[in-house]
């Protein structure tokens, strides 16, 4: 290995990036593995091949196509894991329409803002899951919907930009569309159309829209291309040894990259099985369904392996048939890595580092890796891509010196919907993504990170975003000032934790104000740790210095965060 | 203050932006907070964030005190008010306060409203700041900047900032010395207005 005097590395490029749509992959798919398991929903006790994936896929594609969806039309699609899912993420890309990932953890508030903000045409939802009612929570947005005649376009006054509303469900519902009735068997002439429409399709084109947040609470819609997603999945999955015939277990949200790109997008470019244990994360479940798959690989958020690990029955599951998977999406305890390799028979696997504006992996270790540096670091570099560490002055540092992490390439998003301004503040003007991860590169590649310099919390794999917090905290009348942030926590890896000055004289308790946010915002986004202040941490001007507030936590409370990747 | 010129009815400064605006500049006083309360009003949700590193929709009674009780020695405030129309506008507040450690160094911090930004108003106040801190025996300036707030990062670095190393969380912390002539700060547009400030400067009569 050469060794690198700056922190700048850049990824192998003798193989070529792959020049293809997400439809002709999946057609080139159907074509080379075309009895090979494509998507098997266990909980759903279904399961399809890639040659009738493809049929599927085409068949909702005119469905769609005959409701007016077009190349460049937003289709949102909020779920949970479930076959449907990842079927309208392959009809919209037959027909270029964007999906957009709705998360199933948004409740109303963040609903809203997200489906105005990208002009989402069509909205595919299933009725209800667990305590999720997605049918009523559009119904409590967009009344009119119950009203809505048969054929009808819809007219909401709080989504003005939404037609058509699909449930998938086995009861018909008033106003939605029946996710079953466009999927028919499609008319010759209609299936020409929508074929014509798919090779017409380019590369480079918007296909998906994803959101992520910033300083003022309001959430970004990152678009990525085929170009952008398709490449990355591919990468991926050639890291970790995905092969034809790999079965590979994904009970990580579709919703995130490392479902949908990570997950489906690498075993559709690798002719591997996309196996869905449940429709959430659930451990028993997990190790269920790779025992009765026979799944050879696995993928996880930290958390994830730590309550499979976990399980008080878990020696009592075969894992016998895992060989390979990942663990991304937050920092990775090296301690775990290590019960990983060893306990779940994942000799090969990997861990991945990457952002939703990358598409999202920019450094993942492969089976190639001595095992030390592929549980303590994020691997090395990805090819095509190209990766560099900063100093507060912009100036790239010498190996093993902390900075900000920059991404280059192919996988760098096409920008944030709708947000010019948003996008130049991150994608400077030479390309560089800048990830607001502090990390180091090593003398000879290997990354790891070490802090993070955006104001954002991983929870447990999912990213939270103090402002939205602080935002939606202010609409309590009682509430005169808050500091949402992070602190340590050992199964979570990071815990959210509000301080809050009550406006005088009020009487309120935390718990009614935490049960003011249930039903509201995402339950993971309400806040563990809430306490009431006198007053928050300030500098001599006034302004709020959160570090001194997760100072003072740790100290108090004792909080510990594991070493970690 | 030491070298002060009154100016003719004793208390403001008028001066003309370079769209023609014309303002007023003076120091804040005590019974400002209803200016101060009705500036922040009129910020947008961003400028409030990026003043105060938090989206409080008020300014609490406590630092309100804090913020018009001013020495004119260890803590100086200047607010900016558009006089033009029927009513005084408050346009911007720009302040320092000496740190209590290190009394060579002042934490600065500057609002402009939204409808008077671009105007040149910031890159005057921080210098009317410097003229005036100068007179104090300050030789830093500090700030804690949000990452977003490239305006004013921008603004900082051209009165010669340096960012302090990165440390985790979102906000940036930058130095600038306090140069004796004018000549020294690097930008020439900075050159100018502090050689302005220093007018000024000396204009301004301080209350109490």
């Amino acid at each position: 290995m050469s060794v690198i005097t700056k922190a700048h590395v850049r990824g192998a490029t003798s193989q070529p990036l792959l020049n293809l749509t997400i439809p002709d992959a999946l057609s080139e798919a159907a074509a080379k593995w075309p009895d090979q398991d494509a998507v098997v929903s266990v909980h759903q006790g279904l399961r399809w091949t890639y040659a009738q994936l493809k049929d599927k896929a085409q068949a909702l594609a005119v469905g769609l196509h005959k409701l007016g969806i077009g190349k460049g039309d937003r289709v949102g699609i909020w779920a949970p894991n479930l076959a449907e899912w990842t079927l309208t993420q392959f009809a919209t890309a037959q027909l270029g329409a964007i999906l957009v990932n709705v998360n199933p953890a948004y409740r109303v508030f963040e609903l809203e803002f997200a489906l105005n903000k990208v002009g989402l045409k069509t909205l595919v939802c299933p009725r209800a899951y667990k305590t999720s009612e997605y049918a009523a929570m559009v119904e409590d947005l967009a009344p009119e919907i119950r009203g809505l005649a048969n054929g009808a376009e819809l007219e909401a006054a709080a989504l003005p930009h939404l037609k058509h509303v699909v449930l998938i469900d086995d009861d018909p519902r008033p106003g939605w569309l029946a996710f079953d009735d466009l999927c028919q068997t499609p008319e010759a002439t209609d299936l020409q159309r929508v074929r014509e429409i798919t090779s017409g399709l380019a590369a480079d084109d918007p296909i998906n829209i994803q959101f992520t947040s910033g300083t003022t609470g309001l959430p970004k819609g990152a678009t990525l291309s085929h170009r952008n997603i398709l490449n990355n999945g591919y990468a991926v999955g050639r890291n970790i040894g995905l092969r034809e015939g790999d079965r590979l277990c994904i009970p990580v949200p579709l919703y995130h990259c490392f479902g949908m790109v990570m997950g489906n997008l690498g075993c559709l470019t690798h002719g591997a099985a996309m196996v869905y244990p449940a429709p959430t994360f659930d451990p028993e479940a997990t190790l269920r369904a790779i025992e009765t798959e026979r799944c050879t690989g696995l993928y996880g958020v930290p958390t994830m392996f730590i309550a499979e690990l976990g399980l008080p029955n878990f020696s009592s599951f075969n894992l016998s048939s895992l060989r390979t998977g990942c663990m991304a999406g937050s920092p990775c305890p090296v301690e775990v890595m290590k019960q990983v390799v060893e306990d779940m028979h994942m000799k090969d696997v990997t861990i991945a580092y990457g952002m939703t504006e990358t598409s999202p992996v920019s450094f993942q270790s492969t089976g190639d890796d001595p095992i030390e540096l592929r549980v303590a670091t994020i691997g090395r570099v990805l090819p095509h891509i190209e990766c560099k560490i900063v100093d507060e002055n912009d100036k790239t540092v010498p190996p093993g010196v902390p900075g900000e992490l920059c991404t280059k390439g192919y996988s760098v998003m096409i920008g944030y919907w709708g947000d010019e301004e948003k996008t130049a503040e991150v994608l400077d003007r030479d390309g560089w993504m800048h990830t607001g991860d502090l990390a180091t590169i090593d003398e000879v590649g290997y990354g790891n990170i070490v802090g993070r310099i955006k104001d954002m919390i991983i929870r447990g794999g999912e990213n939270i975003y103090p402002r939205e917090i602080e935002e939606f905290l202010f609409t309590h009348p009682d509430v005169e000032d808050v500091a949402v942030l992070g602190v340590p926590d050992t199964t979570y890896g990071e815990e959210v934790c509000a301080w809050i000055r009550l406006k005088s004289g009020s009487a309120l308790t935390p718990e009614e104000l935490k049960d003011f946010c249930d039903g509201k915002i995402a339950r993971y986004k309400i806040p563990h740790y809430l306490e009431f202040v006198d007053e928050l941490p300030m500098t001599v001007t006034g302004k709020i210095r959160k570090v001194e507030i997760r100072e003072a936590m740790v100290e108090r409370l004792g909080l510990t965060a594991a070493k970690t990747a | 203050m030491p070298g002060a010129i009154m100016s003719d009815d004793g208390s403001f400064v008028p001066f003309q932006l370079r769209d023609g605006t014309t303002v007023c500049i003076r120091t804040v006083r005590p019974e400002d907070s209803r200016l101060i309360a009705e500036g922040f009003e009129h910020l947008s949700p961003r400028s409030r964030y990026f003043r105060f590193l938090s989206g409080m929709q008020k300014i609490p009674d406590v630092l309100m005190q804090r913020l018009t009780h001013i020495d004119h020695h260890d803590h100086e405030a200047i607010g900016v008010l558009d006089t033009s129309g029927d009513h005084d506008v408050p346009a911007a507040v720009a302040r320092y306060i000496r740190d209590e450690g290190d009394p060579d160094k002042a934490e600065i911090a500057i609002t402009v409203a939204d409808d008077y930004q671009r105007r040149g108003l910031g890159m005057l106040l921080i210098a009317v700041l410097v003229a005036l801190a100068q007179g104090e025996g300050i030789r830093t300036f500090a700030a804690t900047v949000q990452r977003e707030n490239r305006k004013m990062l921008s603004l900082l670095k051209r009165f010669g900032s340096v960012r302090l190393p990165v440390q985790g969380g979102d906000v940036i912390h930058l130095e600038f010395p306090l140069h004796q002539h004018a000549e020294d700060y690097p930008d020439e547009k900075v050159q100018q207005s502090v050689l302005q400030a220093q007018e000024i400067g000396r204009s301004l009569h301080p209350s109490a």
